[in-house]
């Protein structure tokens, strides 16, 4: 008479076929449980967070609907102000041509004038604290400048900052000169480091950052 | 056969009633119980043949002999492990070398309350069950357990619905003896198969009480019962055959034992039973009925044996929990669905209503003026404008024409080196009540002081404070002093070559100015 081998719980091995298959059912619809949950969870959430976004753009729409009157009030008052900044080269695009030019410019004006200058790649600036509320739209974007000045006076290093300050190519902060002296005869110099500020929309995906 | 009778086409138990070393086959469909009397099961060998059509339920077997050992003993209240191994230890004890055996753990004993009253059974000839067992394996046939009447008699007091607090005697007359079962405050206490040859039959009333006073003495004779005067309540089971009016119970006496008749038609009434006419000839078949109805948790049948069924019951029950998780992801999954659906159609609502508010916003946009950027920029730029550009910017002129101005009164003075910077100083944050942050803007001046005699060690030093006395009447700054010229400070080392022709008469002052 043939003898039933024993089962052993603890060596799945010696469990008969049938347990074996029930196991693997159970493991095959349990993984198709959780998937199935898995998906229709994931779907769910999905569509939450679309109905709360719609909601949320809906809601925000309408208030710019209901303050339109404001908005085009303030458009109104604040163009001439984009317009005068647009043209002193605060609003859009460094314009590092017209700098370079107008230095070449400066140099040829006062003899005896020798201008070296580096232009860092520009980069996003934090915002002064407190300056907008809420995720900003707009980005402050500067350029951190060098200056080696060969002067035949102090006063040319003025002329020269007076010269930059003004208004067409952006808004320059000066953040250290130094002036040297080398004796009698010989020509000062001044190293200078200003910084290039201009201001611009930020691109979408920035601002996106911004607001997460 | 099984596959014609339509009261077996789907048999819940076949029980394999094996008694006087042959077997009869009993099927239970609903409640219904049939007797397979056409079938010869003389040895384990006749199982084969019959396996494939006698295989669609589980078997449950019932094993009638007279060899059968109760033993007892007082356990002290152990747990756990300890007890497992105590209840091992106990079901060895038996007087056959069986592997059919069961304990029971009874309760607190009255004589002893510290300790536990526990029951060891077990059955003799193991070689036979085995052999019958074994059969059943082979032909694969699921064996749910293994049953003796001994096993059934408290359920089938409760069956029959009796209620004795004292001692009590199921007795059923088999178609070898008659089994008399032992109770104890409902409780088995013994059972045994008592081998009745003769015309029982005709007297049976007789031969109830003869036996009925044998097993007093015997119960007394091994300590069971602890006096005389314990009397017997006397249950006895009446097969059809014996049903005459001729017999009568014995009379109850004053003082002795009582006699209780349940008829064939009474006992099935009470199990609430159905079965063709003429298969309660023995009552034995009595207990074939209870373990059919529901089946004892103690059985005496190693796992080996039931292996198949085991087996198929945890298969059955794996596949019915995989398939109840399934059933609760599908509800998960509708509910979701619908969930979904609603969002959805809320979402398109929604969607369209935006729209509507695009469309009407962008009809009222058109009649804005032109610009590169919306209201809300332009806004934010403003803030920007005037928190930054227009807030002003420090540059070197002021400091240094004002420094320039005073410098031209101090001709001795020789300037080498001007530096100019500007600093934010960040006022402390999460402090409420402090300043904003504040911008310094310093000058430091590097000189020489000229024309200086060798000998004239304090001229430098009286220059450079006559300098920086200068400065301090100017509004707005602050002077510090960064070196002074001869400056022999306690901590430094001092000595004098006798050349004074290098004196050093460098000076560096600090010019600075503080707003917010």
């Amino acid at each position: 008479m043939v003898q039933t081998p024993m089962m052993d719980w603890k060596a799945p091995r010696t469990w008969p076929k049938n347990i074996r298959w029930a196991v693997a059912c159970l493991c095959l619809f349990c993984l198709l449980a959780s998937l199935l949950i898995m998906s229709r969870g994931e779907q769910l959430s999905a569509a939450k967070k679309n109905i709360v976004r719609v909601s949320s753009q809906k809601q925000e729409m309408a208030m710019r609907l209901h303050n339109s009157g404001q908005e085009r009030s303030d458009i109104g008052r604040l163009l001439p102000m984009l317009n005068e900044l647009e043209e002193q080269g605060i609003f859009g695009e460094e314009r590092r041509l017209e700098w370079v030019e107008r230095l070449r410019s400066i140099e040829k004006t006062w003899s005896g004038l020798r201008i070296r200058f580096s232009i860092e790649p520009q980069t996003l600036r934090p915002l002064p604290i407190g300056s907008v509320a809420g995720p900003s739209k707009l980005g402050l974007y500067g350029s951190e400048m060098k200056l080696n000045l060969k002067l035949a006076h102090e006063m040319d290093l003025f002329r020269v900052l007076d010269a930059l300050a003004k208004p067409s190519i952006g808004h320059f902060e000066t953040r250290e000169c130094s002036l040297k002296s080398y004796g009698k005869g010989q020509p000062l110099e001044a190293n200078c480091s200003l910084h290039w500020f201009t201001v611009r929309p930020l691109p979408i995906s920035a601002e996106m950052n911004g607001k997460l | 056969m099984p596959g014609n009778n339509p009261l077996i086409s789907r048999p819940r138990y076949f029980i394999l009633h094996l008694t006087a070393g042959q077997g009869d086959l009993f099927s239970l469909t609903g409640n219904r119980m049939c007797h397979h009397a056409e079938l010869s099961l003389t040895t384990p060998e006749d199982i084969q043949p019959i396996a494939d059509k006698f295989n669609s339920a589980p078997w449950l077997v019932l094993v009638d002999q007279p060899e059968e050992d109760f033993w007892g003993q007082l356990m002290p209240p152990l747990r756990g492990k300890a007890r497992a191994v105590w209840l091992e230890k106990l079901a060895a004890k038996s007087t056959f070398e069986s592997n059919f055996r069961w304990v029971q753990v009874h309760g607190r004993s009255r004589s002893n309350p510290g300790k536990l009253r526990v029951l060891g059974y077990s059955l003799g000839q193991p070689e036979a069950l085995t052999e019958w067992l074994e059969a059943l394996s082979a032909a694969n046939i699921r064996v749910r357990g293994l049953y003796s009447p001994a096993l059934l008699a408290e359920s089938a007091m409760q069956r029959l619905e009796i209620k004795s607090d004292g001692v009590a005697v199921l007795v059923t007359p088999h178609r070898t003896g008659w089994r008399q079962c032992v109770m104890v405050a409902g409780k088995l206490r013994f059972s045994r198969l008592a081998v009745i040859t003769g015309a029982q039959e005709a007297d049976w009333a007789a031969t109830l009480q003869a036996e009925t006073e044998k097993l007093h003495d015997y119960l007394l004779g091994n300590g069971l019962l602890k006096n005389t005067s314990t009397f017997m309540e006397v249950f006895y089971v009446q097969p059809d055959s014996q049903f005459t009016a001729t017999n009568a119970l014995p009379k109850q006496q004053a003082e002795g034992h009582s006699y209780v008749c349940l008829s064939a038609a009474e006992v099935k009434k009470r199990l609430r039973l159905q079965s063709p006419a003429g298969t309660f000839t023995s009552a034995e078949s009595f207990y074939v009925w209870l373990l059919a109805l529901r089946q004892p948790k103690a059985q005496l049948a190693p796992l080996r044996f039931r292996q198949i069924d085991v087996s198929k019951r945890i298969a059955g029950a794996l596949y019915l929990a995989g398939a109840a998780i399934f059933l609760v992801a599908l509800l998960f999954a509708a509910f979701s669905f619908y969930q979904i659906f609603s969002i959805e159609q809320e979402s398109t609502s929604a969607s369209t209503q935006l729209n509507r508010l695009n469309t009407a916003y962008e009809r009222e946009k058109e009649s804005f003026p032109k610009s590169a950027i919306g209201a809300e920029e332009l806004r934010e730029l403003e803030t920007l404008w005037r928190s930054t550009v227009q807030a002003g910017s420090s540059t070197p002129l002021t400091l240094m024409s004002l420094v320039g101005g005073v410098l031209r009164s101090h001709e001795s003075l020789r300037i080498d080196e001007l530096t100019w910077k500007t600093e934010r100083l960040a006022a402390p944050r999460n402090m409420p009540g402090m300043q904003a942050d504040a911008v310094e803007d310093s000058l430091q001046i590097k000189g020489v002081v000229l024309d200086l005699a060798s000998d004239n060690l304090r001229g430098g030093r009286d220059a450079t404070l006559e300098l920086v006395a200068d400065l301090k009447k100017r509004d707005g700054i602050q002077v510090d002093i960064v070196h002074m010229p001869f400056d022999l400070l306690p901590n430094a080392l001092v000595t004098d070559s006798g050349d004074n022709s290098k004196n050093e008469a460098n000076f560096e002052v600090r010019v600075w100015s503080r707003r917010q």
